[in-house]
């Protein structure tokens, strides 16, 4: 397994905060969140009632006034856009509502042809479009069908359909699979995967839907109005993958080991920089993700290399362990990619899995 | 073609629409009696002039309208025929008398006018022979569209008005309308005996005929010029004009059917107005939907709109045809002049449109309440 390559960012959430109500009766619902997510990720929202969650999707989506804090969508500030301006910028997105909001005097074929009369498509091609959208959920043959006559699936699976038909950069949805049996809803995870795997779409998802948790990339949860975690699932799973390589994690639980990779933050290093050099203070632990590296050390003068690292092997964590400065410069050949853990998270790993404490001592003993 | 919303919206409950556009062809006939009342009345004021003949009308100063006029000197009609390009001036008598009905014994309203037999005071020339038979005293002609009140007469026998008497030469077709149950017209000297009026000086209308290729305005100038300040020259127009409008805006019957009108075209409104506001709450979560794909306010307002449209062309059409039979019965009940003209067709059409806009415009601010982010 390895990471997928650099992406360009879909959306940048910065400090945001929102608040509903006025004076004494004002309730802050967003504190200074921060989020950034990438093209073609599928994103997913947890977390209890009134967690906010809602309100940050609705903010995303253009669907209501960014009031301090920034979010940009594919590089465009939605802060400060008037009503017509986030109008047009919500013509790009694709919305999934729990309940599927259909316009109940059309059929599923001129439903989503309200969606495809936005763009430029040719007029002739209307029905041919939203017949091949109704025909990829399944429902090629319902497309005449009124909204009373289908089924809660079937109605939600025509709403999808209207979502995806513009092939829109961003979808967000809201318990998509909710009204959905198992065959359905993983029909609709397969077209949200596919479309981001083929087209770059990004998706975010407020769910408490468990079946569909695996087609996540990252998982968002949020607790009163403040974004607690942000699992990336496929990086967390590269990390402990290397993690696990290493002798010194190789026997802690996949739970520690996600508890860790979780800490752990993505560095970028051009070739021949120097990711840390001899007497600095030591301040974090590095795994390396992608390309290799050279370990010099100083002796007489002179500067010598001991070894080279590369993807799966790690290094940074004597100076943490023995509170000393850095005993050798590790300067990269290529480019490289870290995952950094603070000195302050790896003692604290240390103090907290026993096993994880002796496995380090049994390796520094054995580097000594 | 776009999807057409507004229409799938208006069709989508059948039973629903079939009774808001039920209501509203019920509001716009109303309009249409109205105004066919209104039309009538207006056309019944100054019936009686557009069947006389004449380029210019000498009136007293104190003219209210045809049944409310006081007289002039009869002295001014000899001033009148002095003027250059007046070819004749005739004096016309008129005023309100009792019909008796033999049959019944009881009396009805008969407004009698009096004229100079053998003169030119008809535009329709049977009726100017006609009333040349009345040289005879105590002779009458009888308007065939009197009420039925006046109980059976027949050209031939005879008539009592004002306890008196009349030899029924002839008939003509005028029909008084609201202004009285029936007309007749007497020679001078008869209108004399039945009003019991010691002679001829003073007539209530002095009717000029101008000489060919001769202007009215000119001559109508040159009269107020030559006769003194107690009456007024009136042009045929503006004597139809001044007629119509103190029917329609001064007397209680004219204002009863603006007021009638006004208050149809309120109902109709109000009607439109909860139709369309309960359609806009029932989709408002469709059309906040509609926001959130991109859709514009001025969009989904236009769907409001286009929906009001709908159901006033709906409720015109049927309500077109139906006040065409409504219109005919009542000619036929009452020989009230009451016709369709595309004038009035087009009138009510707007009022229509004007229905729909009031509508739309108290309607379409729910719309503002349909926020896309209470989906989620």
């Amino acid at each position: 397994m390895s990471l997928p390559p650099p992406r360009e960012v879909a959306i940048q959430v910065t400090g945001l905060n929102h608040f509903f109500g006025k004076g004494d009766a004002q309730k802050q619902a967003l504190h200074a969140n921060d989020l950034t997510v990438h093209r073609g990720e599928i994103v997913i929202m947890t977390g209890p009632s009134g967690s906010g969650k809602t309100t940050l999707l609705t903010l995303i989506g253009a669907l209501r006034s960014v009031q301090s804090g920034s979010i940009k969508l594919a590089g465009t500030e939605l802060a400060g856009l008037n009503p017509v301006q986030q109008v047009e910028m919500r013509r790009n997105l694709g919305f999934i509502f729990q309940a599927h909001n259909l316009l109940d005097g059309l059929t599923a074929r001129q439903n989503v042809r309200m969606a495809i009369e936005l763009t430029a498509t040719p007029r002739a091609d209307y029905d041919r479009v939203a017949d091949a959208m109704l025909a990829s959920v399944g429902l090629a043959d319902r497309a005449s069908y009124k909204p009373r006559n289908l089924s809660g699936g079937q109605r939600q699976r025509v709403a999808i359909a209207r979502a995806l038909v513009n092939k829109p950069r961003l979808i967000l949805a809201d318990e998509p699979t909710a009204a959905l049996d198992k065959d359905s809803g993983a029909n609709v995870v397969h077209l949200l995967r596919e479309l981001a795997n083929h087209h770059g779409t990004t998706v975010m998802i407020v769910t408490h839907d468990s079946r569909i948790i695996s087609v996540a990339d990252r998982i968002v949860n949020m607790i009163d109005g403040h974004i607690v975690s942000d699992v990336r699932i496929k990086e967390t799973m590269v990390i402990c993958a290397i993690l696990k390589k290493c002798p010194v994690f190789k026997e802690m639980s996949p739970s520690d080991l996600t508890d860790i990779a979780q800490k752990m933050t993505e560095e970028h290093f051009a070739p021949g920089e120097t990711i840390i050099r001899t007497g600095d203070i030591g301040d974090k632990f590095y795994v390396i993700a992608r390309g290799s590296t050279d370990i010099t050390v100083e002796s007489a003068g002179a500067t010598r290399a001991v070894a080279k690292l590369g993807e799966g092997d790690f290094f940074g964590e004597v100076a943490l362990l023995r509170d000393q400065p850095r005993n050798a410069t590790v300067t990269t050949r290529e480019p490289v990619v870290v995952y950094s853990l603070s000195k302050e998270n790896f003692l604290a790993a240390v103090k907290t899995h026993k096993s994880f404490e002796d496995q380090m001592s049994t390796m520094l003993f054995t580097r000594a | 073609m776009r999807t057409p919303l507004a229409w799938l919206n208006t069709i989508q409950n059948r039973k629903r629409s079939a009774t808001a556009v039920g209501g509203i062809c019920f509001a716009v006939l109303l309009i249409f009696m109205q105004a066919g009342f209104l039309g009538a009345a207006k056309l019944n004021a100054s019936l009686a002039y557009r069947e006389l003949r004449f380029d210019l009308m000498i009136v007293s100063r104190g003219y209210l309208m045809l049944t409310r006029s006081e007289t002039i000197d009869i002295y001014r009609i000899l001033q009148a025929r002095n003027i250059p390009g007046v070819a004749a001036v005739h004096g016309l008598r008129l005023d309100g008398g009792r019909w008796s009905n033999r049959t019944s014994g009881g009396s009805t309203s008969c407004f009698v006018f009096g004229l100079a037999p053998g003169a030119n005071f008809f535009r329709d020339e049977a009726l100017n022979t006609a009333a040349a038979r009345l040289q005879t005293r105590q002779t009458v002609l009888v308007d065939r569209l009197s009420r039925s009140s006046y109980g059976p007469w027949a050209v031939g026998g005879t008539a009592v008005i004002n306890g008196q008497e009349l030899s029924i030469q002839g008939d003509y077709a005028l029909g008084m309308g609201l202004l009285a149950d029936g007309s007749a017209i007497v020679s001078h000297d008869t209108y004399l005996r039945l009003y019991r009026i010691p002679r001829l000086d003073r007539v209530e209308f002095g009717l000029v005929q101008l000489a060919p290729g001769t202007d009215p305005a000119a001559v109508a100038a040159a009269l107020r010029a030559a006769l003194p300040g107690d009456v007024l020259i009136l042009t045929r127009q503006e004597l139809i004009d001044r007629e119509e409008n103190y029917f329609v805006n001064v007397k209680p019957v004219g204002i009863m059917f603006q007021v009638g009108m006004f208050v149809a075209f309120v109902v109709g409104a109000v009607i439109l107005y909860q139709i369309l506001a309960s359609e806009i709450t029932n989709r408002l979560r469709e059309f906040a939907t509609l926001k959130a794909m991109g859709y514009t306010e001025r969009y989904i307002y236009g769907i409001g709109i286009k929906q009001g449209l709908i159901y006033s062309f709906l409720g015109y059409f049927p309500s077109l045809l139906l006040s065409i039979g409504l219109y005919r019965l009542l000619r036929a009940l009452s020989s009230f002049p009451v016709y369709m003209d595309w004038s009035r067709a087009v009138f009510v059409f707007c009022l229509s449109l004007g229905m729909c806009a009031i509508a739309a415009v108290f309607a379409l601010g729910k719309i503002k309440r349909a926020d896309p982010a209470d989906l989620f």
